[in-house]
């Protein structure tokens, strides 16, 4: 550790970190476009620009490494007059196209600009154009809007190693082009470029004039896609909130940084997988009992009755959080039945597969940390009563043979899932579960971190979570993932505690 | 019609490479070889240099296009590269460029119909004492005025000068 000043304070900081990483591991934001914590340092946008005493020009914090006894000023008149001159040289060949731009209001330059210069454009020249085309079946580029960070070349020269981007002459006439549209298209990773890419020079295809970002709500959860458990953000339409008339559904996916977890991007898969979500046709509308819709309050006697016998089995589920996961666990405890899990369902990897995993459920883990048996040791296959949780996505083919079976056999089943499958078209009765999104949630990743989900939507189409029909008496999920991480991995932990990182276990 | 170097120039690219670190290196003396060889640096040329050191192509074209030395369409007999940089701007070099425009009647960027003149703006030569420079092909051209342009055009046309 070494003693660094910034405005006149003075911290306790690790030794060979960047001014802009120690700053901002203090709290201190310091404005920048090139530099990105997983990706090669560029030093080329000049925005970082800070006052380090006994320097004879202004530093940029995001290549300049702290060493003892520097003082370091960020915020003084030298520092202001840097970055408004530094964001006029960037806006002169601008469009400030705002109104048409998807990236408004979440855009650093407009950010940056409001925050940091505010003045008018002193340029009387002709701008030089270039022409906004799709890059690939996913990506558009707009070169003019381009502030020549060059994250999105570095992105797929070091992370994904595939160079489909590239800078190309200089100067005033330097901008991105793209050598391998083809090489996007099945590139695994691509669509991270619009993510990083801090101004909407690049974009989704899809997102393209689809919503105004502030008319969406933001909320960070947990990719359900494979046991990487990438941090995503969800954005929701908010019917209540908002007046356009939309529907409550997901209206994008984006990356979430975890530093802890050393997640700096998502999978192009994890990203679209929210259509899934979204699906309304197929999604259970209310407990249906042998065909006939029926309420809540029926549904709940019914069960009670059912599960009033001595032989029943409770299958858990991978694709489900550890709350609903728990609570089933608890119910089957409490009456002495049988638990079993099925297996995850498997993909091979795609080429690069950097961070992705094999098995396509956020929960693996989870299950396998209770040690609970496999759907393939169920020995005896007549039960009286069955409990199966499914949820959007697959289990292994072999297990779901199994558990069809089981359910078929059994003198009354149930399948709680969101999405009609054949489970529940096999099933006695099925209950509407929540999407992940509709309920906070617990996940235990590949790497054994324990991660938190929020909720963004209200419970759709009478969606409950599973211990409300099952009668029992639990106020919140996070009663039920109190009560799991007590008893199941004899730790003390709370939402809180989980914090925004995760738990390592 | 798919590019390729034949043994000579191999054995020839191979001797470059050898005074150099690694492939990346070779970039720039590779381009310049592939550009006497092939007359200008085309994408095709570009793709032909990548894969010959197995970089990808994205970093030969965005050095390819860095530098104006390399011609990415074909030039006239004679490429006027006109500095129009700072000092050469100073001294008169955008009248220079008028005037070449007017006796030539084409605009920078392109070549005289009969292939004898391309027009070309550059950056800085490195020859800013003697500014306004032209280059033509290798040789330079200092301290030009608008008289001294249209003797030099005229020469150009008459052979009388060897560039
Ligand atoms: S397209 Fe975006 S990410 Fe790429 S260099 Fe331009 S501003 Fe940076
Ligand atoms: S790697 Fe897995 S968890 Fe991460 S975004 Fe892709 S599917 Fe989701
Ligand atoms: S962030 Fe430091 S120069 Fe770009
Ligand atoms: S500015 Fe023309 S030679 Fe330097």
């Amino acid at each position: 550790m070494i003693s660094i000043k910034i405005n006149d304070r003075e911290y306790q900081v690790e030794e060979g970190k960047t001014i802009l990483e120690a700053a901002k591991e203090i709290g201190i934001e310091i404005p920048h476009y090139c530099y990105h914590p997983a990706l090669s340092i560029a030093g080329n946008c000049r925005m970082c620009l800070v006052e380090v005493k006994g320097m004879p020009k202004p530093m940029t914090a995001c290549s300049t490494r702290v060493s003892d006894g520097m003082e370091i000023y960020t915020d003084s008149e030298l520092v202001k007059e840097a970055r408004k001159g530094v964001l006029e040289f960037i806006l002169l060949d601008h469009p400030v196209d705002c109104p048409i731009c998807d990236k408004s209001g979440e855009c650093k330059l407009q950010d940056y600009y409001f925050e940091h210069s505010a003045q008018k454009s002193r340029y009387e020249f002709p701008k030089e154009r270039h022409k906004v085309e799709k890059i690939s079946k996913k990506i558009y580029l707009n070169p003019n809007r381009c502030v020549l960070c060059t994250r999105c070349v570095r992105f797929l020269r070091e992370i994904t190693k595939t160079n489909e981007l590239t800078t190309v002459e200089r100067g005033s006439h330097s901008h991105i082009v793209c050598v391998d549209p083809e090489g996007l298209d099945n590139n695994p990773f691509a669509s991270n470029i619009s993510d990083i890419c801090p101004v909407g020079a690049l974009g989704l295809n899809e997102f393209r004039f689809k919503k105004r970002v502030w008319f969406t709500k933001k909320v960070k959860a947990i990719c359900q896609g494979c046991a990487a458990g990438c941090n995503i953000y969800v954005d929701v339409s908010n019917r209540k909130q908002l007046l356009d008339g939309d529907d409550d559904e997901i209206v994008r996916i984006h990356t979430a940084e975890n530093g802890k977890l050393g997640q700096y991007f998502i999978c192009d898969e994890g990203r679209y997988s929210y259509k899934l979500y979204n699906d309304k046709e197929n999604r259970v509308k209310a407990p249906v009992l042998d065909g006939e819709e029926v309420d809540f309050e029926k549904a709940v006697e019914v069960l009670k009755e059912k599960a009033n016998v001595r032989k029943g089995v409770v299958i858990l589920s991978p694709l489900h959080s550890i709350e609903e996961n728990y609570a089933a666990y608890l119910f089957a405890r409490e009456r002495g039945f049988d638990v079993f899990r099925p297996s995850s369902f498997r993909k091979d990897l795609p080429e690069p597969a950097l961070f992705i995993e094999e098995k396509k459920s956020p929960n693996d883990r989870m299950l396998k940390l209770m040690k609970l048996p496999k759907v393939s040791e169920i020995e005896e296959i007549d039960y009286d009563f069955a409990l199966f949780l499914h949820n959007v996505g697959k289990v292994h083919s072999k297990s779901e043979v199994r558990i069809l079976s089981v359910l078929k056999r059994a003198t009354f089943s149930v399948v709680f899932e969101p999405m009609l499958t054949d489970f529940g078209k096999n099933a006695n009765m099925v209950l509407p579960a929540p999407i992940f999104v509709e309920e906070n949630g617990c996940y235990i990743n590949g790497k054994n971190f324990v991660q938190h989900s929020n909720k963004a939507l209200d419970y759709m189409y009478g969606a409950k979570p599973i211990w409300e029909f099952l009668g029992m008496d639990f106020k919140s999920e996070e009663e039920v993932f109190i009560q799991f991480a007590k008893e199941q991995l004899d730790k003390d932990l709370n939402y809180q505690k989980l914090g925004t990182e995760g738990f390592e276990l | 019609m798919a590019l390729r170097f034949d043994e000579s120039d191999v054995k020839k690219l191979e001797e470059i490479r050898a005074k150099y670190p690694n492939n990346q290196a070779c970039t720039l003396p590779f381009l310049h070889y592939a550009q006497d060889k092939f007359g200008y640096v085309s994408m095709d040329v570009i793709k032909l240099v990548a894969q010959t050191l197995n970089l990808p192509v994205a970093h030969v074209l965005s050095v390819a296009t860095f530098y104006t030395m390399y011609n990415k369409k074909p030039v006239g007999k004679y490429h006027l590269q006109v500095c129009t940089n700072i000092s050469c701007s100073l001294l008169g070099a955008r009248k220079l460029v008028d005037k070449l425009e007017e006796l030539l009647g084409i605009k920078p960027g392109e070549t005289t119909e009969d292939g004898m003149f391309t027009l070309t703006e550059v950056e800085c030569l490195g020859s800013c004492g003697t500014a306004p420079v032209i280059q033509v092909n290798e040789t330079y051209f200092e301290n030009l005025d608008e008289k001294k342009v249209e003797d030099l055009i005229e020469s150009l046309r008459k052979g009388e000068l060897d560039v």
